[in-house]
């Protein structure tokens, strides 16, 4: 490399490295990993002084150099959701370069790529979402046929409503609220119709498998493991939140279905 | 035996049809199914050899850390990927219904048990994915030794 070439090849490191973590944290990966791939990327440098530090809400990092000023960039990250293909190929892109396949300015493309790849279509998520339930009720060994009726009618349900909510960007604690208020009373509701009541709760279970925290728990579990504590700890509020949400919005829905006589 | 594989079916359908809802590529999806399909059976033996369902719930979890590690090894990936589709299928959230289901009841009694209850397999599948994280790291850090 050479000396006076440096400089713009240390910014690009740096600005490859906070790409790389932010697609990671944004897209569901646990701490340890957005760490690691910074650290492994700052430490292609070949300086002493590259450290990140990350939270589920933000990236800080920091690389000291020597013959120049130190770099510092705090990066806010809004938007999180699970995008286990972005964590996949953002993986993929780091090991690449850090084994030397690729060039920082294809690794910079690359990530560039899958920040803007595009995800299934909306459709095939919202038919998965539709038959969920049919198949938690089938996982959790119910057999009646009605039953399965019933869940598809939440499926339905569920779909829709993400769909609603998503488009008038309503609060997630209570678009799982909600969701959750609505297959608890359309359950009890359509299994009083088909009479099927005795697997009402199975049902109600079934259907609200697609909301309960399993991602954060999931999330808080390893990021602790790794002594991460702080994400550790806010992933697990996160998921007592959710938890309520769900919890409170089944209760709500079986209250107003008690009302009517 | 058709209850049963119809349970097998709902395993492999969840973990896989989960996978796609958090945007796992479509192979991968299938081998999440079929993590899915493997710990059901772990799931049924474990129930009809009428063991508690905290330790049936910890052996299908172990088996889908031991799985989700071993897949992630073999296709290259970050072992998120296949954890979080299979650890969905034993997150308790039948004891969470029931958590309010008996406070809506009127009987506090049983809801302080199914709290007890569902925090026993919220840790138990911590403990499984503990142990198996465990295990697996001691080797990965032999085996990667990137720059």
């Amino acid at each position: 490399m050479d000396k006076s070439e440096q400089p713009t090849d240390i910014k690009l490191l740096f600005s490859v490295a906070l790409l790389a973590g932010e697609i990671l944290l944004s897209s569901g990966a646990e701490i340890y990993r957005v760490e690691d791939t910074i650290g492994r990327i700052l430490r292609l440098s070949g300086f002493e002084g590259g450290e990140s530090f990350v939270t589920p809400t933000c990236i800080l990092l920091t690389l000291r150099n020597p013959s120049a000023e130190t770099l510092t960039t705090l990066r806010r990250i809004s938007v999180r959701e699970s995008n286990l293909a972005r964590v996949a190929q953002t993986n993929t892109v780091a090991r690449d370069l850090c084994g030397g396949k690729i060039s920082l300015e294809q690794a910079k493309e690359d990530l560039l790529l899958i920040q803007k790849s595009k995800d299934f279509p909306e459709w095939t998520t919202l038919l998965i979402l539709m038959f969920f339930p049919v198949c938690f009720y089938l996982f959790f060994g119910g057999v009646n046929l009605r039953a399965c009726l019933v869940c598809l009618l939440t499926g339905v349900w569920l779909a829709a409503a993400k769909k609603w909510m998503l488009k008038r960007s309503v609060v997630w604690f209570f678009r799982d609220l909600i969701s959750a208020a609505g297959v608890a009373f359309l359950a009890s509701l359509a299994a009083y119709f088909l009479s099927a009541e005795a697997s009402a709760n199975l049902i109600i279970i079934s259907s609200i498998m697609p909301l309960v925290p399993g991602v954060a728990i999931t999330t808080a579990i390893r990021d602790i493991l790794h002594g991460d504590y702080q994400s550790g700890t806010a992933r697990t509020a996160e998921a007592f939140i959710i938890a309520t949400a769900v919890a409170v919005g089944v209760g709500a829905g079986l209250f107003v279905f008690r009302l009517i006589p | 035996m058709w209850q049963f594989l119809l349970i097998l079916l709902g395993g492999f359908l969840t973990a896989a049809g989960g996978a796609v809802l958090f945007q796992v590529p479509v192979r991968q999806a299938l081998l999440c199914g079929g993590i899915g399909l493997l710990s059901s059976i772990v799931k049924l033996l474990a129930d009809s050899a009428s063991i508690s369902t905290i330790l049936s719930t910890f052996l299908a979890t172990l088996l889908v850390s031991v799985l989700a590690h071993l897949a992630a090894r073999h296709e290259k990936m970050p072992v998120t990927v296949f954890l979080i589709p299979c650890i969905f299928l034993f997150v308790p959230g039948a004891g969470m219904y029931h958590i309010v289901y008996s406070l809506i009841g009127g009987s506090s009694t049983d809801a302080m048990m199914y709290f007890f209850q569902t925090m026993e397999a919220a840790g138990a599948i911590a403990l499984a994915i503990f142990s198996v994280d465990t295990i697996f790291r001691k080797r990965v850090k032999v085996h990667t030794k990137c720059t």
